[in-house]
């Protein structure tokens, strides 16, 4: 192997608590090497020291923060060198990339001085030379200046254009190493994957060496060639991604894949930071250090279990269990022989805020009692509104709601029959009131009754009584979200109505939330609509999938057939680009996602068929005449010119990709 | 003219009106009978009724109004019941005092404030960052009036420096008319200096947590060169519209520094005024007080524009070209 | 709630302004039962005296006390402030919950009126009041007091919408709840920080504006003493007493600093619950 282009080794930082008190520990002892052009995943849940990590590479660790250990840059020692050869080295040597996209670049400057800016700096160039190249790199990153102009502002972009932006002000200075932060987190599925593609081509082009980190193992499984897993501060396992991926060592790493984990809080003893939530736990992960186990396909597994007592995972063994964030069928999918009763009709539901943008576009469905219907959709797509105006949090421009035959706008009686779930559990919940209090506001009730029935409800979705006089903050994010849940269920509503009911937390969680909610589908008559832009997730709690694009449904059925067949253009595009574990796909080419023709995501004007403009399949009808809904056999229906007949249960054919 | 400036300017008159109605009524219409309010119950009846004639207070109020108005845009304001002379003049001859007395201690407030404020927060939690901090605690808590007192034991009492009061006038030469206005001028300035330093030490430091200043220093960027390339910048907007509100802060000074100086500006004339009972000057001074705070308010909505394109481009869009 | 105080307690800002807006609670109270003199006994002979044991912070023209013409003083600027304060968050808040809660035109209308009332500085407004009014305590506290309310309202306003967007206000409706309800369970609550310093920044805005009023003879007549016409009277014998200008000015100052300085602490121990709530 050659020399290492950035290795780090015994990284610790602390940093030090501001009202006084002992300095928190961030990372503990990293060690970490990306050789040149090699491409690393770093893998683990937020707060585990991930990008305070890369931050230390860069040098812009926050103020109050201190580094011990050693972090070289083609041999040269980066901690302790004067500030300015690091301001040498940033952007030249190591650049990075940022996650938030909205917030990464400076709002009052166009976008092409920002990226000429780094020219100027290290080149030394002038104005106008350093205009130049930057239009050349940003035209390299898929913003031609005929298309976007360096003079455009960040607002004036989508999110997925201003990452691109952040790209290419990293590229400007062609580093040999480029750290990308949680580069696609904030970015919908398909745009995700175009940019995805674009860092590996890239860097495969520059020879560029890539730090990818991510929460999900997925996007950095098919990105890198090698993958280290971080937990609390550690790097608990590292080794080849084919070698992870088949076959994860280290029972955090197994967690990652989908396993069952105690909710414990994160003690720090001496021992093992993972060993309060380690399904595999031994009295010596509490008190012995951490020493690095190789196993023999090169990867290294900070383990006990991997020190010689029982080898149980080899390599070439093939782990296997249902990964889960592949969406497999984990008996999701109930067969609908009966619809029951029709519990709620929505009827050409249309919102517009600002004419003649329709945010939801003459929508309709049903749903039945004990029914779970999964809407899918990217941000914008109209989703959201869709949900606010069933629960009556939203006035419809025109169209009818109708739950149980009446209007849930007009009539108060019906909110008792309908509750919702939101996103995010941090800002559901009322920091000023106790969780019983929050669970039981939706009770009009003689206080003995309600905490009877605040705490049956507690009960239910497996929190302790007790928390009923504990404040919202004293509970974890899947705990908050399972207080959320309580308070949903608390009126025995017929619909539950839940937003990105696990978008806001980490996987290990996100698997437990969703087991909580697949389990309550089975109370009788309880019907579920579910909001969420994460296929892996409507697979496992739908029945029914409705694919929502630019405020239209344009795919209506069964989940077992929308996903495992998916015959809309925009479905099979965001089935394609639903990141799978496949090490290297990318960084080999087996895995090169459909582009849509442009990356702005805006819809076509109201003619024809809003996908039009972004659909790499359209044809010349497409542009004037809206498709209509039509049933295509397996009871599914699909609004699309291109898919004429009748599908006996087969795959459509014709599509790379399509199937799940 | 773009769309938004239209709504804006309709905005900015129609405020103007409704302060010339609101200083109407509460100057004419409320006292009941202003005649007697600004000679006093000791007035004999012939006199009152002389001054009702010549306020034209037998003619129906809207119609007194319109007319005031009308006056305020051609210039023509009446006679001031104790001076004698034209209101127009009168004021003329204050502005010349108020104007630039207000645009120097405003010019001296930004020209300190900021790059202190600068200074402090790009040596945040360092012994510079201290002393502004300090030195701005106790300009914002220092009445302006105590201030300039102070000023006067000391440079015109004690070093006899400059002129303890009074205005040497225009006519005079500029440096003469200048020195008069000089402590007035930082007395008027110090307290608005501080509580801009607090303002853009506190803006510029929210702009470090911000995630751009961190591309820019993954740019390459030195801290200082990202301090004055991006987050000075930025924080300037926030700063803009405090030092909008701090003209109508310097306004209500102006008034009471004049008074304390003994300078013949607006200010001095709206306290004698009202000393005197001259209702007639008075309320052509409120309005012209209170336009001068909205036209400033308008300018920084001008200037905030100007600075900030997500203002720029979305007040724009609805104009047509984006 | 404990931790909050004992975080208080370690806070040096909270500790000297609260030491100092202390003192002048303290002088405001005692001065009801008792002052070293009698704060408006003229003793001619005794005029204008530095300070001394009899007399601690001198006399004025007149021969009275200036210590205990600043403890009455004292009381004029507290009572004044508090009042008006309590008219501008009193009138004020409510108004902004309601524009926060309505929108659309009540919004439109309610913001108007606020900015349009910015148009008028306290001593502008004040100089109105004594127009038709004539001078007095009451002219101060209703000029200082409507100015306050569009700033009180202004930021109840921008708290609640910030508030509003959250999702448990939305649960709330879903719960069945109605707009006032909403808005004194949930969002009072929630802004109850940002509110509790924006009083402490307007009662020291009061105080340097009532001290402005009396100085110019707007506000409290004489023979009440009060701050600014202390100042006002010293400034006529500063080359004769230069004391006098000193203490009625110290005074201010050091009520001003203390309640800003603890304005600024209850800020920052606030500010993870004001970072969260807006």
């Amino acid at each position: 192997m050659a020399a290492p282009l950035l290795e780090i080794s015994d990284l610790s930082v602390t940093l030090e608590d501001r009202a006084g008190g002992a300095p928190r520990r961030l990372l503990d002892g990293v060690d970490l090497s990306v050789g040149p052009g090699e491409s690393v995943g770093l893998v683990g849940s937020s707060g585990c020291g991930k990008s305070m990590t890369a931050l230390a590479a860069i040098g812009l660790l926050p103020p109050g923060a201190r580094a011990t250990g050693s972090i070289r840059f083609a041999g040269e020692q980066l901690l302790g060198a004067p500030e300015r050869r690091l301001c040498q080295l940033r952007g030249r040597g190591i650049a990075m990339v940022f996650q938030e996209p909205m917030t990464a670049l400076n709002p009052i400057q166009p976008i092409g001085r920002q990226v000429a800016e780094g020219l100027r700096r290290h080149f030394g160039l002038g104005r106008a030379a350093a205009a130049a190249r930057a239009e050349a790199v940003l035209a390299r990153v898929g913003l031609p200046a005929v298309e976007v102009s360096p003079k455009r502002y960040p607002h004036q972009l989508s999110g997925g254009q201003r990452q691109r932006v952040g790209l290419a002000i990293a590229l400007a200075a062609r580093p040999a190493l480029l750290i990308a932060d949680e580069p696609t987190t904030a970015l919908d599925v398909t745009i995700q994957a175009q940019m995805l593609d674009l860092i590996a081509d890239i860097s495969a082009d520059d020879g560029m060496a890539l730090v990818l980190i991510s929460h999900d193992l997925r996007v950095v499984a098919e990105s890198c060639d090698r993958i280290a897993v971080m937990y609390a501060g550690v790097v608990v396992e590292q080794g080849p991604a084919a070698a992870v991926v088949g076959a994860p060592g280290h029972p955090y790493t197994r967690a990652l894949f989908g396993a069952r984990l105690a909710s414990a809080p994160e003690a720090r003893g001496a021992g093992c930071p993972f060993a309060p939530r380690c399904p595999e736990v031994m009295a010596r992960c509490w008190t012995a250090g951490l020493p690095w186990g190789v196993v023999a396909d090169g990867r290294e597994i900070r383990c006990h279990q991997k020190n010689g007592d029982r080898p149980r995972f080899s390599s070439g063994k093939t782990w296997s269990v249902a990964v889960f964030p592949v969406p497999v069928f984990l008996g999701g999918q109930r067969p609908l022989t009966s619809r029951g009763e029709t519990l709620l009709a929505v009827d050409s539901l249309t919102r517009v805020y600002r004419p003649p943008h329709a945010a939801v576009d003459t929508v309709s469905f049903t749903l039945s009692r004990g029914e779970t219907l999964a809407i899918v959709g990217e941000s914008g797509s109209g989703k959201s509104t869709l949900a606010r105006m069933i629960v009556a949090l939203d006035r419809p421009t025109s169209g009818r709601v109708r739950l149980l035959g009446r209007d849930p706008y007009h009539d108060r009686r019906l909110r008792r029959h309908v509750q919702m779930v939101f996103q995010d559990p941090y800002g559901s919940l009322d920091p000023r009131w106790r969780v019983g209090r929050i669970v039981g506001e939706p009770l009009d009730l003689p206080k003995a009754e309600r905490a009877a029935r605040v705490a049956a409800a507690l009960a239910e979705v497996g929190l302790p009584a007790d928390a009923a006089d504990r404040y919202p903050h004293a509970f974890s994010g899947g705990q908050r979200q399972r207080i959320a849940i309580a308070r949903a269920l608390i009126t025995r509503p017929d619909l539950i109505v839940a937003d990105e009911p696990v978008s806001a937390l980490d996987l290990t969680v996100q698997a437990q939330v969703l087991a909580l909610l697949s389990a309550l589908r089975a109370t009788a008559g309880r019907s579920f609509l579910v909001i969420s832009h994460d296929l892996a997730v409507v697979a496992q709690i739908a029945d029914t999938v409705a694919v929502m694009v630019h405020g239209r449904i344009v795919e209506y059925g069964p989940a077992q057939a929308v996903l495992a067949a998916p015959l809309h253009p925009y479905s099979r595009a965001l089935a394609a680009a639903v990141p799978r574990l496949d090490p290297g796909a990318r960084r080999c080419g087996r895995r090169v996602t459909a582009t849509p023709r442009s990356a702005d995501r805006t819809a076509s004007d109201a003619a024809g068929c809003r996908y039009a403009g972004r659909c790499p399949d359209a044809v010349a009808r497409c542009r004037f005449e809206p498709p209509a809904r039509r049933p295509v056999g397996d009871g599914r229906e699909v609004a699309c010119h291109l898919v004429d007949a009748p599908v006996p249960g087969g795959s459509p054919g014709g599509s790379p990709g399509g199937s799940l | 003219m773009p769309a938004f400036l239209v709504r804006r300017l309709a905005g900015l008159i129609a405020t103007l009106l409704g302060a010339t109605v609101v200083v109407f009524v509460v100057l004419e219409i409320l006292p009941g009978d202003p005649a007697l309010v600004m000679l006093g119950v000791t007035a004999d009846d012939a006199t009152l009724a002389a001054l009702r004639t010549e306020m034209g207070l037998d003619r129906p109020a809207v119609v007194r109004y319109l007319d005031w108005v009308a006056g305020l845009v051609t210039g023509d304001l009446g006679t001031s019941q104790t001076y004698g002379v034209p209101v127009a003049g009168l004021v003329g001859e204050r502005i010349a005092v108020s104007l630039p007395l207000a645009l120097i201690a405003l010019t001296l407030a930004a020209a300190l404030g900021i790059p202190l404020g600068v200074v402090a927060a790009a040596n945040h939690g360092r012994p510079a960052d201290a002393a502004v901090i300090g030195a701005a605690q106790i300009g914002v808590a220092m009445p302006n009036f105590w201030l300039a007192i102070l000023l006067i034991l000391l440079f015109a009492v004690e070093l006899r420096w400059v002129p303890a009061g009074g205005f040497a006038g225009w006519e005079a030469g500029a440096g003469e008319a200048l020195r008069s206005l000089a402590l007035p001028a930082v007395a008027l300035a110090l307290p608005q200096a501080a509580i801009l330093a607090r303002v853009t030490r506190a803006a510029v430091l929210d702009q470090f947590g911000h995630d751009h200043i961190r591309t820019a220093r993954a740019k390459g960027l030195s801290r200082t060169a990202a301090l004055i390339g991006h987050a000075v910048p930025n924080a300037l907007i926030p700063v803009v519209t405090i030092l909008g509100l701090q003209f109508s802060f310097l306004i209500a000074g102006t008034i009471i520094i004049e008074n304390v100086f003994y300078l013949p500006g607006l200010g001095r004339l709206v306290v004698q005024a009202i000393a005197q009972r001259d209702l007639i000057v008075l309320k052509t001074l409120v309005v012209l007080l209170a336009g001068a705070v909205v036209v400033v308010s308008f300018l920084v909505d001008l200037a905030y524009a100007g600075l900030d394109p997500r203002v720029r481009l979305a007040a724009a869009a609805p104009g047509g070209a984006a | 709630m404990s931790g909050v105080v004992r975080r208080a307690l370690r806070s040096p800002a909270i500790l000297i302004g609260g030491t100092l807006a202390g003192a002048t609670l303290v002088a405001t109270l005692v001065s009801l039962v008792w002052t070293p003199w009698p704060a408006t006994a003229i003793d001619i002979a005794a005029k204008l005296q530095g300070p001394s044991a009899a007399h601690l912070l001198g006399t004025d023209p007149f021969g009275r006390d200036v210590l205990s013409m600043l403890m009455v003083g004292a009381r004029t600027s507290v009572v004044v402030a508090l009042v008006a304060v309590a008219l501008g968050a009193g009138v004020g808040v409510p108004l902004g919950l309601a524009a926060a809660a309505i929108g659309g035109l009540i919004d439109d209308l309610i913001s108007r009126l606020a900015d349009f009332v910015f148009a008028f500085p306290v001593l502008l407004s004040a100089v109105m009041v004594t127009a038709v009014l004539g001078p007095g305590a009451v002219n101060a506290i209703i000029a200082i007091g409507l100015f306050n309310i569009p700033v009180f309202a202004r930021v109840a306003r921008a708290g609640a919408l910030a508030i509003r967007q959250r999702d448990f206000i939305a649960a709330a409706r879903l719960a069945g709840k109605g707009e006032a309800a909403i808005a004194y369970q949930h969002i009072l609550p929630n802004i109850a920080a940002l509110l509790v310093v924006q009083v402490t920044i307007q009662f020291a805005l009061a105080i340097l504006a009532e001290a402005s009023l009396s100085y110019l003879g707007l506000g409290v007549q004489p023979p009440a003493p009060s701050w600014g016409k202390m100042l006002n009277d010293a400034q006529t014998y500063m080359f004769l007493q230069p004391w006098l200008a000193v203490f009625p000015g110290l005074a201010i100052a050091l009520t001003v600093l203390g309640i800003n300085l603890l304005g600024d602490g209850l800020s920052d121990l606030l500010d993870p619950q004001l970072r969260r709530a807006v």
